[in-house]
């Protein structure tokens, strides 16, 4: 099955990975990089880690194969992990890392979903923690990600949409540099927004 | 009264929640990347959209800015909400949003005067209200909460009148306009870019007049016809804007029990709520009917649950119903009490809304008439 062009990614934490090319290519930041010919050699990306750039692959892998219409029981997309200099865990298990091909531990039943079920399947896959969530949409935006985009911003926005005016500000460290008199001419003008 | 359960919406596909905590700290947060804000913001809710205007200047600049507005407004999902006025409130509206099952106090206006006006007809995210005596006309944004007096139709001492409104083009940035028709059959037709009204006539369609218009059932406005609802002569008349040729068509007529029949769209189907009691058993119920184009024949679609329909039977209810893309929305007024009954016309779901969620105090109020509209983040009136 391998007559597949595979791509090498680097993350910043040195961790390699190796993908089929049509999954690299839902970025379209390393679509672009493997079109002005660096797709034979490793790619760097410094701006994600390990740990993310994993989950992305997962993201991505997912949803070509969606794409293509594979039905297939078991689809096992190849991943070959080697460590070059690692303290961090891996939070998902790889077994050996000696292996040429490590299958990414995911159940049967999210392989075997059906297109249709794809919604569902995002909504498990952007059910994370604060932290992930920051460092998906942040990374989906450096390696131009449009539908993993969408999705950390949709559940973002989820997250942020009964909050207070005054939860925003803490929570995205903005200052009020509205005088008083403008902070309520303006929820004056909109009052309806605040019950 | 009755039964007062919450039934829980199904989520729509597009709203499944995504994420099971609520919980933002600032030190995930802090150092959210600003480009990425507007991301973000294309995304929030409409009413959240508003309420952020005041988090700060940066982020009220963003919000209103040309190029977010417009993002917004082609990637929006918003759904048509439903305005209400309601009484013994001279300056307060009510909206309601299907979507999220919330109701919302806006404000009619902002002027030194008091004013009683209650809304005519909608169309976009402008609604055009009137006072009691049809002698001023005004146009608002319910969202912005601001109002725009149009020039009156002076010239007319009508006793009542109806009006529909329409688009020119796909947005009201092209301008809408409205027609007015009165008892008499006179119609005048407002240009919202001329600021003026243009056209004038009778109803040229050899039915007697004085027309009894429906004034509690919103005009609607489909495949460039507006079409109203009457009793006499029973039925509709309908206007095709291009040719200016108006037309009577028949509705159903059965015996009612509740006052009040309505004409709603539903996603450019005609449908038409009304309430009917059966000869033999003497079963009452509230239906839908659907209007047939080709065939201008009306199908029955669905009725109410009959335990609903059992409470209201002979309780001198009032009825006022709305409509929108998918939804149907009923208000029942008997005894002092509002019952509020969704009806998706897609899935063919009826379901009762909680009065628990009227905004405090609104739970007793009369709710006058109802009129949809659909909130856009680019009107202006």
């Amino acid at each position: 099955m391998s007559s597949k062009k595979m791509i090498t990614l680097k993350s910043s934490d040195g961790r390699i990975f190796e993908v089929e090319e049509a999954v690299a290519q839902e970025s379209q930041t390393i679509k672009h990089m493997i079109e002005d010919g660096y797709g034979n050699s490793v790619i760097p990306l410094p701006n994600v880690t390990g740990r993310i750039l994993y989950k992305i692959i997962e993201f991505c892998t997912k949803h070509v194969a969606v794409e293509e219409d594979i039905k297939q029981k078991s689809v096992e997309p190849t991943v070959v992990v080697e460590d070059v200099k690692q303290k961090s865990v891996e939070p998902t298990v790889v077994e050996d890392v000696k292996q040429k091909s490590v299958e990414l531990p995911v159940d049967d039943d999210a392989w075997d979903a059906e297109p249709s079920d794809i919604d569902e399947w995002d909504a498990q896959f952007i059910d994370v923690d604060e932290s992930t969530m920051f460092e998906l949409i942040v990374a989906s935006n450096y390696l131009n990600i449009k539908r993993l985009m969408d999705l950390s911003a949709q559940a973002i926005a989820d997250m942020m949409k009964d909050k207070t005016v005054e939860e925003i500000r803490k929570i995205f460290n903005i200052q009020n540099d509205f005088t008083p008199e403008e902070e309520m001419k303006i929820r004056n003008e909109n009052s309806w927004a605040y019950e | 009264m009755g039964s007062d359960e919450t039934l829980t919406r199904k989520v729509s596909r597009n709203k499944l929640t995504m994420c099971s905590l609520n919980e933002m700290s600032s030190k995930v947060w802090g150092k959210f990347p600003e480009d990425l804000f507007e991301v973000v913001g294309e995304r929030l809710p409409i009413v959240t959209v508003f309420r952020f205007l005041s988090v700060s200047k940066k982020w009220n600049s963003m919000l209103t800015s040309h190029t977010f507005r417009e993002r917004y407004a082609k990637l929006s999902i918003t759904q048509p909400w439903f305005y209400t006025i309601t009484d013994n409130n001279v300056n307060t509206a009510a909206m309601y949003d299907p979507s999220s099952n919330k109701w919302y106090r806006t404000k009619l206006h902002s002027f030194r005067e008091k004013l009683v006006i209650f809304p005519l007809a909608s169309v976009g995210g402008i609604v055009c209200l009137t006072d009691n005596n049809y002698t001023r006309l005004f146009v608002g944004n319910p969202l912005t909460q601001t109002l725009k007096e149009i020039p009156s139709l002076s010239n007319m001492d009508w006793p009542g009148v109806v009006a529909g409104m329409w688009m020119n083009g796909k947005s009201l940035a092209e301008g809408y306009k409205m027609l007015c028709l009165s008892y008499y059959g006179q119609y005048v037709i407002f240009d919202s870019i001329e600021n003026t009204w243009y056209k004038s006539g009778t109803i040229s369609i050899g039915i007697t007049l004085p027309l009894i218009l429906n004034m509690r059932s919103q005009a609607i406005f489909v495949d460039g016809y507006l079409y109203f609802m009457c009793s006499i002569p029973n039925g509709m008349v309908s206007y095709n804007i291009l040719s200016g040729i108006w037309n009577h068509i028949l509705v159903p007529d059965p015996y009612t029990f509740i006052a009040h029949r309505f004409i709603v769209e539903c996603g450019g189907r005609i449908m038409l709520v009304g309430s009917k009691v059966s000869d033999i058993k003497s079963c009452a119920s509230v239906c839908i009917w659907e209007l047939e184009k080709i065939t201008l024949q009306w199908k029955e679609v669905d009725k109410m649950p009959s335990e609903w329909c059992m409470e209201l039977y002979r309780k001198n209810t009032n009825m006022i119903g709305v409509g929108n893309k998918d939804l149907i929305l009923l208000w029942f007024r008997f005894e002092k009490m509002n019952m509020l009954v969704t009806y998706d016309v897609s899935k063919k779901e009826w379901l009762q809304v909680s009065r628990s969620i009227l905004p405090r105090g609104m739970a007793h109020q009369r709710i006058e008439c109802g009129i949809t509209f659909y909130p856009c983040i680019t009107t202006t009136i």
